[in-house]
C-alpha cells in the first residue's frame, strides 16, 4: 500500500509539471508565435481579410453582409432576421428535409424574390432561397447572381448587360478546375455595382 | 513515426533532441525506466484526470475573471471531459460562454494531449505485439514528450502557417464593429487565434471550433484550398498510423491490410452519401426551384453538396467531429450512413491513434473467429490469442455498443425528445441517437437539431464519453501487457496469414455485422423510417 501513496504522488507531480509545461509550449507559445509570422508576412489575411471602401472599413471578403434593398445583389437568406449575419447569433436553421418549417420558409423567400420579378416563369436557383451552414456564407452561385439581374438592372437604371458582364467578371471558378464550386462574393460584386455608370 | 518511438534519430532530432532531455530532467524521468502495463494505465490515468481539474479551474475562475456568466457546473464537466476524451462535444457556446483565450489554454491544450495519449496507448499495444518475454510496455512520459515534440507540434505549426497564407485569420482575440454597405447597419465580428485553432483541432481528431458553426465557419473554413488541406488532415495521422504499425511489428503488409478494409468501406459509403443528397423531393416540386429539394440548406455556397459530404464522411469516420454543413439538414439516408460510420466503434481510420488500436482488436475478432472456423489456434503476429486476451478485447469490443444503447436508455427516462427538436417525428429519434452514438464514441460531431445541453444530458453525455474513452484504453493496455509476456510462435503451414485479401474481406464482414446487427433497431426507427417516409410522400 505504501508503495501505491509513493507512486500516486509521484505521477501526481510529473503530471503537474507536463501540464504547466506544456500549456505555455502550446497554449502560449504555439499560438503566439503562429500570430506573430502571419502578421508579418501576411497581415491583412491574418487580420480578417478586411474590405475597404473610400478609406473606411465596410467588412470582411470573408464574411457575408445582409442586403435588402433591391438595387444590390442578396446573399443567402439570414437564419436570424433580428439580427442577420452576426456573429454571436450564426447558426444553421437545423430544419430537416422533410420538416414543413423548412418548405414554408422556401415558399416565403421564393415570394419575396418573385415580387421584384417581372418575368413569373423564371426558374430560382437552390442557394438562394436557402439559408446557409454557417449562417454568415459570403457567396452566392453565379446562377442566384444572374437570376438577380433583371430586379437590379430595372432599379438601378442600367443596361441588363453591363451588369451581366459585372456578374461575369466576378464569378470565382473552381480552384485547379475541380476543387469547391464556382460562386460569386456578394460583397465585392456589389462594391463594383455602386462604381457602375449607366 | 516508428523511429520517433523507437528511440532512433529523426530529421528533427538535431534541435529537438536537446529540448527532449531537458524535458525528462525536469520532470525527473530516464528513458530507460520502463513501466508495466498497471504502471502505464495508471499514470494515463492521473494525468487525464489531473487535465480535466485544471481544465474545470480555469473554465470555472475565467467566468470572474472576465466578468462573464459563470458555467453550469455540468456544463464544465461535460467540456472538461469532453476535450480531455479527444471528444470536443461542445455543449457551450464558443462565442458566448468563454473568452477565446481561456478556450486556448485550456481547451486548446487539450486538443494536443488528447490525440497525443491516443497514440501512446497505441504504441503501447504495437509494442505488447513486438515484444518477448516481457512485462514492460515503454515509458508512458517519454511517449508523450516524443508524440508531442516530433509529432503533434510540428505537424500542427506548419498547417496553421498553410492555413493562414490561404486565408485563415490569425490575429489577437478582439471584437471589430463596423457599418456594413448597406447604410446603418452595424456588425460585430470576432477575430482571435484562429489559424492556429483550426490546425490542431483538424490535425488532432478534435473537431471543437472555435466558432459554434465550426469548419462552416467562413473564418475557419473561407475557400476549397482551406477545405482540402483539412480533409487532408483530417485523414493524415490516422491512416499514416497503419503504415507506422506496419514497420513497427517488422511487417508492412499488416499495416496495408488494415488500412485497405478501412478505405474499401469508407469509399463507397462517400460517394452513397454524395449521391443521395441530390434525390428530389416530390413535396417540393410545384416551387419554382431549379433543383427540387433541400440539398443547400445548411450548406455553404463555396462547398456546395461534394465538398460538403466528403467532410461529413471524413468527420464522422475518423473521429474528428467537426462539421463543414449542418448534419441535421442533410438526406435522412445520409444521416443513417454517417451513423453507421461512427457505429463502427471509430474504426475506419478513426481517431489519432484510437482509432488504431479500435481496429486492432477487430483484428484480433477475426483471427479468433476465423482461426475456430477452420479448427486453427488463433494466433496474431506470431502471438497466440487467449482466454485472457479474448476477454479483454470482448470488453472493449462491447462497451461502446452497450454505452450507446443504455444511456439512450436512461436519457429517455428523463427527457421528452420531442420538445427539444426544432423538427418532428423519426428525425428527432435520428438526431437523439446520432448524438448519443457521437458522444460514446468519441466523436463530437452533432445533428443540432436537437438542444442537448440542458443539464441532465450534459452530465449523462459526459459520462458516456468518459466510459467511452477509458473502459477502451484499459483493457487494450491490459491486453498489451499479456501479449508482451507471450514468446512468439514460429510461423507454420498452419498459421492464417492476416494481409491476403481473403482476410480483409473477413475483417470488413465482422465490422459491418456488428455495426449493423446492434444498431438496425434503432437505425430503421431513425434515418430510415425517415427515408422511406420522405420517399413515400406522393
Amino acid at each position: 500500500m505504501h508503495y501505491h501513496i509513493r507512486l500516486f504522488l509521484s505521477l501526481t507531480q510529473i503530471s503537474l509539471v507536463m501540464l504547466i509545461l506544456f500549456t505555455i509550449i502550446c497554449g502560449v507559445f504555439y499560438p503566439g508565435f503562429v500570430t506573430i509570422v502571419l502578421k508579418t508576412f501576411a497581415p491583412s489575411k491574418a487580420e480578417g481579410s478586411f474590405v475597404e471602401n473610400d478609406g473606411k472599413i465596410i467588412g470582411s471578403s470573408l464574411i457575408g453582409q445582409h442586403f435588402s434593398d433591391p438595387k444590390y445583389f442578396w446573399g443567402r437568406p439570414p437564419q436570424n432576421n433580428e439580427k442577420p449575419y452576426d456573429f454571436k447569433e450564426a447558426q444553421a436553421s437545423h430544419l430537416s428535409p422533410k420538416n414543413s418549417k423548412l418548405k414554408d420558409l422556401i415558399q416565403k423567400n421564393i415570394d419575396h424574390l418573385m415580387s421584384f420579378e417581372s418575368d413569373k416563369n423564371k426558374k430560382i436557383p437552390l442557394d438562394l432561397v436557402t439559408s446557409s451552414g454557417s449562417d454568415l456564407d459570403p457567396h452566392i452561385s453565379p446562377q442566384s447572381a444572374f437570376f438577380q439581374v433583371d430586379r437590379i438592372a430595372s432599379t438601378r437604371h442600367l443596361a441588363k448587360d453591363k451588369v451581366e458582364k459585372l456578374v461575369n467578371d466576378h464569378i470565382e471558378h473552381k480552384i485547379w478546375g475541380f476543387l469547391g464550386e464556382k460562386h460569386v462574393n456578394v460583397l465585392a460584386l456589389n462594391l463594383a455595382l455602386d462604381t457602375l455608370k449607366s | 513515426m516508428a523511429n520517433v518511438f523507437n528511440g532512433q534519430k529523426t530529421f528533427l532530432s538535431f534541435f529537438l533532441h536537446p529540448i527532449e532531455h531537458t524535458f525528462y530532467k525536469i520532470i525527473a524521468v530516464s528513458q530507460n525506466d520502463e513501466m508495466d502495463w498497471k504502471h502505464y494505465a495508471f499514470s494515463i490515468i492521473i494525468f487525464s484526470f489531473l487535465s480535466c481539474f485544471i481544465m474545470g479551474l480555469i473554465l470555472y475562475l475565467q467566468a470572474s475573471i472576465m466578468g462573464m456568466k459563470p458555467l453550469d457546473p455540468n456544463l464544465i464537466f461535460n467540456t472538461i471531459v469532453s476535450f480531455v476524451t479527444n471528444t470536443n462535444w461542445q455543449a457551450y457556446s464558443p462565442e458566448k460562454d468563454i473568452h477565446q483565450y481561456f478556450q486556448v489554454i485550456s481547451i486548446g491544450v487539450q486538443q494536443f494531449f488528447s490525440p497525443a495519449v491516443g497514440i501512446c496507448v497505441l504504441i503501447a499495444l504495437i509494442r505488447g505485439f513486438t515484444r518477448k518475454n516481457s512485462t514492460k510496455l515503454g515509458n508512458f512520459w517519454v511517449d508523450l514528450v516524443r508524440v508531442l515534440l516530433y509529432v503533434i507540434i510540428p505537424l500542427s505549426i506548419i498547417s496553421a502557417l498553410i492555413f493562414g497564407f490561404l486565408g485563415v485569420p490569425q490575429d489577437w482575440a478582439k471584437e471589430v464593429t463596423i457599418s456594413s454597405l448597406e447604410t446603418g447597419k452595424t456588425q460585430n465580428y470576432l477575430v482571435g487565434p484562429i489559424a492556429s485553432w483550426t490546425a490542431i483541432e483538424i490535425l488532432g481528431s478534435n473537431g471543437g471550433g472555435i466558432f459554434g458553426t465550426n469548419m462552416a465557419h467562413p473564418f475557419q473554413n473561407p475557400n476549397a484550398l482551406t477545405h482540402f488541406l483539412g480533409l487532408f488532415l483530417i485523414l493524415l495521422l490516422p491512416t499514416s498510423l497503419c503504415y507506422t504499425f506496419g514497420k513497427m511489428v517488422n511487417d508492412t503488409r499488416q499495416g496495408w491490410a488494415i488500412f485497405a478494409a478501412m478505405l474499401i468501406i469508407f469509399v463507397p459509403l462517400t460517394s452513397l452519401t454524395i449521391n443521395q443528397e441530390n434525390n428530389k423531393i416530390s413535396s417540393l416540386s410545384s416551387l419554382p426551384l431549379e433543383t427540387h429539394n433541400t440539398s443547400m440548406e445548411g450548406k455553404e455556397t463555396r462547398h456546395g453538396i461534394i465538398g460538403s459530404l466528403l467532410w461529413a464522411s471524413a468527420t464522422t469516420a475518423t473521429s474528428n467531429g467537426s462539421i463543414a454543413a449542418d448534419h441535421s439538414s442533410f438526406a435522412p439516408i445520409n444521416n443513417f450512413l454517417t451513423m453507421f460510420l461512427m457505429q463502427m466503434s471509430e474504426t475506419i481510420f478513426g481517431g489519432v491513434g484510437s482509432g488504431l488500436y479500435g481496429m486492432l482488436i477487430f483484428v484480433l475478432i477475426t483471427v479468433f473467429i476465423a482461426g475456430l472456423m477452420v479448427g486453427r489456434t488463433p494466433e496474431y503476429l506470431g502471438k497466440k490469442i487467449s482466454a485472457y486476451e479474448m476477454k479483454m478485447v470482448s470488453l472493449a469490443l462491447l462497451m461502446p455498443l452497450f454505452l450507446i444503447l443504455s444511456g439512450a436508455w436512461i436519457l429517455l427516462h428523463f427527457l421528452n425528445i420531442k420538445e427539444l427538436s426544432v423538427n418532428q417525428g423519426a428525425q428527432v429519434f435520428s438526431e437523439f441517437m446520432y448524438n448519443l452514438t457521437s458522444a460514446s464514441n468519441n466523436n463530437g460531431s452533432a445533428m443540432s437539431g436537437i438542444t442537448m445541453s440542458n443539464s441532465t444530458s450534459n452530465l449523462i453525455l459526459g459520462f458516456l464519453m468518459l466510459m467511452g474513452r477509458f473502459w477502451i484504453i484499459i483493457p487494450v493496455l491490459a491486453l498489451a501487457g499479456s501479449l508482451a509476456q507471450k514468446n512468439t510462435v514460429p510461423i507454420s503451414t498452419g498459421t492464417l496469414p492476416t494481409h491476403t485479401p481473403l482476410f480483409i474481406f473477413v475483417l470488413i464482414g465482422i465490422l459491418l455485422i456488428i455495426g449493423v446487427l446492434t444498431f438496425i433497431p434503432s437505425l430503421a426507427l431513425g434515418p430510415i423510417a425517415e427515408h422511406l417516409g420522405l420517399a413515400g410522400a406522393h
